[in-house]
């Protein structure tokens, strides 16, 4: 695709330089498309950075039912003038597994819906007024709001600035075809036949990825149509194209994602090519019907363009009335077209560079990731302490876990090298990449999840360098460094289940409580350690050299349990939930957990010193 | 009055710092009544109990609330603490 790429941009320039110099009134409409193009993008980003993150977040919440996801894509794609944006967001939500595929193809639905409002209004309006006039003054309040230091206030301004060019775009378009009628009249190249049809359909579908905007195809479309430059079934059929073509850039940012990714951007392909099938067959019926809609509403114009807004708007729906009914077989058959991967443990599952176009979704997509890497940690950490995965996240006691076989320990080493840091590697790049276009909030929510991933690793490392003393020591003869290093091993286990206890529970009270309160635990354990380690040596009941490793081990197992509860606080705790809202006010310092171990100890050696009396 | 809150209102307005403090503000405030009725919960959770071992838990999660609530009201008081 690169190469492709590659050797598209000096065709493309060598073809438009061709066309400036042999066609000079062809340069306008190009002018008029690359300032609508620009629109568009403005647009986009001010509307994307207004809502910060709104669209993203709403994406998340919509997996109710069809006709929520729907509304959904309708709404979004019409505030954001763009279906392939839309439809980004969905399949690197779809390949995170944040939402189903009943959701994304309802998204699909929606956003197809939601393409024709741009053809309604530039119809309705564009066409019909002098938008220039209109377009200078918000270029200039969009400018003026642009250097504002305040991001609102500057996404405002893009917006302002998008609709301005957006504006002076299809003014430019618009002025480009009147001059163009006088020297080329594309009339003369009239479909006749189905095949002729089909011709100008390819067309259409060719425009629309070149310029990887339907809304600039159904523009040019409009424009020539309104002045009477190609027909109605020529304007018609371009549209049919432009609506399959514009399904191209989310299918080729699909490839990089996972199955389901590859999925949804497959069932939008297939619900315009369905459609399209369908539709082009029955184009004389369905223009036959739309000339008497148009009568009926009023429409005189042969060459009205509110006709195609009315025939566009009737492609759609006839897609949703089609792709609906077959939703689940469509479903079914997906899966069995494009099967789950083999997660291979090695390779991260969520990332693709898809996710990227938003930093919404690149957050999104990265907590999950991080997420499938917490899993296997864990899963790694607790097998090589000697413990067996499903029995440990049972309710069982710790003390009452069943002992794995020394073969059949993992190597925690190993255990890294194979699974782990592939995947690290991977979020890292990945997190750097993001950050290069987010917002100050972003950002921070972009390092915690660095920070997470940095603490997860470290906890591995730090029971890596455990696993080797534990497994000699945990059923030694003596059962006073038995007895402590199953202490050890009790200790990162409770550690992992308050992060699990977090990671399930939806009330994030509780579930901060429960990490705060094992971190008090381990700052308790922590100040003891060193008096219980004297005491063995003082009592002469372990040796100095068995001293020595449970002390560099209790620090390992400390930090290691503190870094899982940070990497709990950071994935499991919602940002947006009361009490998380301002987490640094209520961090407790070491301090502050010795002064409430203090304070426990005084009581419970008072109520035992009343109880004996 | 009215006019009172408006001109704060308006002061507000023109200043993103002071804006985004008094946000701040509002957030901790309602964090640190959820703790209150958290700690609430707790307290009476712990009158019922009889486990020994159970009640140290809890006792232990209720120092913790006492201890991060004790945080918060400072620093609702002197923000630049």
């Amino acid at each position: 695709m690169d190469l492709f790429k590659r050797f598209m941009l000096p065709i493309s320039m060598v073809f438009l330089g061709f066309g400036f110099w042999a066609y000079p009134n062809f340069e306008k409409i190009a002018a008029g498309i690359a300032v609508f193009l620009f629109g568009l993008w403005m647009l986009k980003r001010g509307v994307q950075t207004l809502s910060g993150g709104l669209i993203e977040d709403t994406l998340q919440k919509v997996t109710r039912s069809i006709p929520h996801s729907i509304g959904f894509g309708f709404v979004s794609t019409t505030l954001v003038q763009s279906s392939t944006l839309v439809m980004v967001l969905a399949i690197s939500f779809l390949a995170a597994g944040i939402i189903p595929l009943s959701t994304g193809l309802g998204v699909v639905m929606g956003a197809n819906l939601g393409t024709t409002t741009g053809t309604w209004l530039v119809a309705s309006f564009g066409l019909s007024m002098s938008l220039a006039k209109i377009a200078l003054p918000l270029l200039v309040f969009g400018v003026l709001l642009l250097f504002q230091t305040r991001s609102a206030y500057s996404a405002v301004g893009h917006l302002l600035l998008g609709m301005g060019f957006l504006f002076l775009g299809i003014d430019y378009i618009k002025e480009g075809f009147q001059v163009l009628q006088s020297s080329l009249d594309l009339n003369q190249y009239n479909p006749d036949g189905f095949l002729d049809v089909l011709v100008v359909f390819v067309i259409g579908f060719i425009m629309t990825i070149v310029m990887q905007s339907s809304h600039a195809s159904l523009l040019l479309t409009l424009s020539a149509l309104s002045v009477g430059q190609i027909s109605f079934t020529m304007a018609a059929a371009i549209t049919v194209g432009a609506c399959v073509g514009t399904t191209i850039t989310p299918l080729v940012g699909s490839l990089g994602t996972n199955a389901a990714g590859r999925r949804l951007a497959l069932t939008h392909v297939l619900f315009n090519l369905i459609t399209a099938i369908v539709v082009l067959p029955l184009l004389p019926v369905a223009l036959f019907a739309i000339e008497h809609l148009s009568v009926w509403t009023g429409i005189t114009d042969p060459n009205s363009p509110l006709k195609l807004a009315y025939f566009h708007t009737g492609f759609s729906i006839a897609g949703v009335c089609i792709i609906y009914p077959l939703r689940g077989r469509l479903e079914k058959a997906l899966q069995t077209l494009i099967p789950d991967e083999e997660a291979t443990g090695s390779k991260a599952q969520f990332l693709s560079s898809v996710a990227l176009e938003s930093t919404a979704t690149a957050i999104a997509v990265t907590r999950s990731e991080t997420i499938h890497l917490y899993e296997l940690s864990t899963g790694i950490i607790i097998n090589g302490v000697g413990w067996q995965s499903h029995e440990f996240h049972q309710d069982k006691p710790l003390t009452q876990l069943s002992e794995l076989n020394k073969n059949a320990i993992a190597d925690i080493q190993q255990g890294y090298e194979q699974h782990i840091k592939g995947i690290y590697s991977d979020i890292i790049g990945f997190i750097s990449s993001a950050r290069e276009n987010s917002s100050d909030i972003q950002d921070e929510l972009l390092r915690d999840l660095w920070t997470a991933n940095f603490h997860l690793i470290d906890a591995v490392k730090g029971v890596k360098h455990l696993q080797k003393n534990l497994q000699a020591y945990v059923s030694h003869p003596n059962q006073y460094i038995a007895h402590a290093y199953q202490d050890i091993r009790l200790q990162l286990g409770e550690a992992l289940r308050a992060v699990e206890f977090a990671k399930n529970t939806k009330d994030p009270i509780e579930s901060r409580l429960a990490l705060d309160h094992q971190q008090l635990i381990i700052e308790r354990i922590r100040e003891e350690s060193n008096a219980l380690i004297e005491n063995f040596i003082r009592q002469r009941q372990v040796t100095t050299q068995m001293a020595t490793s449970l002390m560099t081990d209790k620090g390992y197992v400390n930090q290691a349990s503190l870094n899982l509860l940070t990497v709990g606080r950071i994935l499991f705790i919602e940002k947006d939930k009361p009490q998380t809202q301002s987490p640094d006010s209520f961090d407790l310092e070491d301090e502050e957990l010795t002064a409430i171990n203090q304070k426990l100890y005084e009581q419970r050696l008072e109520a035992s010193v009343e109880e004996n009396q | 009055m009215r006019s009172k809150k408006l001109f704060h209102k308006l002061k507000l307005f023109f200043n993103h710092k002071k804006q985004q403090e008094e946000k701040r503000r509002l957030e901790l405030k309602i964090a640190l009544k959820q703790l209150k009725e958290k700690h609430k919960a707790l307290k009476e959770e712990l009158e019922q109990l009889n486990n020994e071992e159970e009640r140290a838990q809890l006792e232990e999660k209720i120092s913790i609330l006492e201890a991060q609530r004790r945080k918060g009201i400072d620093k609702l008081r002197n923000p630049e603490v």
